[in-house]
């Protein structure tokens, strides 16, 4: 899914002012960066297809509100973005710096640490 | 039914598609037979190795056809190998035959195959496009982004961006979190992901343990090549694995994957981690890549595949009529 800068901004204007209609968008937007309601609308409109946004109608016009939070979007991009790396999944195209998981065992880390620190007071005395 | 050039062209498709599965299974024998001294190799070395592995059947079956075409079946220069191989009525080509099936099978599984990566390249193409939106750009090649999550991860195809999460930063000290933007720094300067989706390409025409088995592998020769990417000397290491072990506990804070919590993936996460750590530490001469061997072992691979091919053709035939 593709984000436009004006989608981006409605979005995190909606994050911090929910629920909105368009001409309080629009009155928001014409201070700070010019355009008109019909634009407001439309991109309104796409972040709803987008499934980003919901709507209910009050009175002649509808109330847009995210959907989702946005560090819970974050998170479930996150989420879905590392499931194929941990999951040792055949379809993983994204290289982490580490698996996520909990079901480490803490032992075995700590044994890998003691290692580590070992071959460093190694290094360090043969340098003495 | 039909003749002559389309013919030979759909019987040349046909000879090497069986070339493929023969060649397909005598390399998954080579690899599964010498799996446990891929680790005797320098990592860029196993790296190399374990593309051959998956490009090996599409080389021979491309030699077996070249073999059967007409280029090496005319004329008497090559009498002596028509002798030894060849392909009956290439001319002629029968839509209901074993030769049409074995090419549908492979064709219809082809798609399904390049389908499904393709779905999985969008997904993704549309999970980093979002996350590139609600980041805060770094510098041209690291984005921010805004979560308590504490994580790390190189996305993107064509165009690969490193994710650093303000939990990471807020949790690790400078020069941890310079080791980790060096290491996805080194997965873009690789085009891991883009690496990643090509070998998962090829490898999934393997079979199930052996495409794992492939997978995780170059997986982990990615990770432990990104990892040593900027050590330039031990004490540098040492410090890149105390980083991979702060992580990873980290990490395991944040379960956002509660359902991997089988026998499997731990140990896959343990051993994976374990062989970066001692990777790092470890400071022991790895073998040259193993030229002769592996010209022997293709050379010997094109022979095999190219005889079993005829043999397989004429039992067929002899069997059954088409």
């Amino acid at each position: 899914m593709q984000l436009g800068e004006l989608e981006k901004q409605v979005l995190e204007y909606l994050w911090k002012i929910q629920p909105a209609d368009a001409k309080q968008v629009f009155s928001y937007f014409e201070k700070n960066r010019g355009g008109s309601l019909n634009t407001i609308q439309s991109t309104l409109d796409r972040l709803f297809k987008k499934d980003l946004l919901g709507r209910e109608k009050s009175g002649h016009a509808y109330q847009y509100y995210p959907k989702i939070e946005r560090q819970e979007l974050i998170g479930q991009l996150i989420k879905n973005v590392t499931h194929d790396f941990i999951s040792k999944d055949e379809d993983s195209v994204v290289a982490a710096f580490s698996s996520i998981s909990a079901d480490l065992d803490e032992q075995q880390l700590n044994k890998l640490e003691a290692m580590i620190e070992l071959q460093r007071q190694k290094l360090q005395q043969n340098a003495e | 039914m039909i003749y002559d050039q389309w013919a030979l062209a759909f019987n040349l498709l046909a000879v090497g598609v069986l070339a493929f599965l023969v060649a397909n299974i005598f390399v998954s024998a080579v690899f599964w037979s010498i799996k446990g001294r891929l680790a005797d190799y320098a990592v860029s070395t196993r790296k190399s190795l374990l593309w051959l592995f998956v490009l090996t059947p599409w080389f021979i079956a491309l030699s077996v056809t070249l073999v059967f075409s007409p280029l090496f079946q005319d004329g008497s220069t090559f009498i002596s190998l028509t002798d030894l191989v060849h392909w009956h009525h290439p001319d002629i080509f029968y839509f209901l035959s074993w030769h049409s099936f074995s090419l549908l099978i492979f064709v219809g599984f082809s798609l399904y195959v390049l389908t499904k990566k393709m779905i999985v390249l969008y997904r993704n193409h549309q999970q980093i496009s979002l996350l590139r939106a609600f980041g805060s750009k770094k510098n041209k090649h690291v984005y921010l982004i805004e979560s308590i999550i504490p994580t790390a991860f190189t996305g993107g195809l064509i165009n690969p961006s490193c994710f650093i999460s303000t939990g990471l930063i807020e949790q690790t000290s400078a020069d941890e979190l310079e080791i980790i933007i060096q290491h996805e720094l080194a997965h873009v300067h690789f085009s891991d992901p883009l690496k990643k989706w090509l070998f998962s390409l090829f490898s999934a025409y393997f079979a199930s343990n052996v495409k794992h088995l492939l997978q995780s592998m170059m997986s982990l020769s990615m990770e432990q090549d990104a990892d040593s990417f900027f050590v330039k000397n031990q004490h540098q290491s040492h410090n890149v694995a105390s980083t991979l072990i702060k992580f990873t506990k980290l990490a395991a804070n944040y379960s956002i994957h509660p359902h991997y919590d089988s026998e499997l993936f731990v140990h896959f996460c343990r051993h994976s981690i374990e062989q970066r750590v001692l990777h790092l530490l470890n400071d022991k001469q790895f073998k040259t890549f193993p030229k002769g061997g592996v010209l022997i072992v293709i050379l010997l691979l094109v022979l095999i595949s190219t005889t079993s091919v005829d043999s397989l053709h004429h039992v067929i035939e002899t069997l059954f009529t088409h």
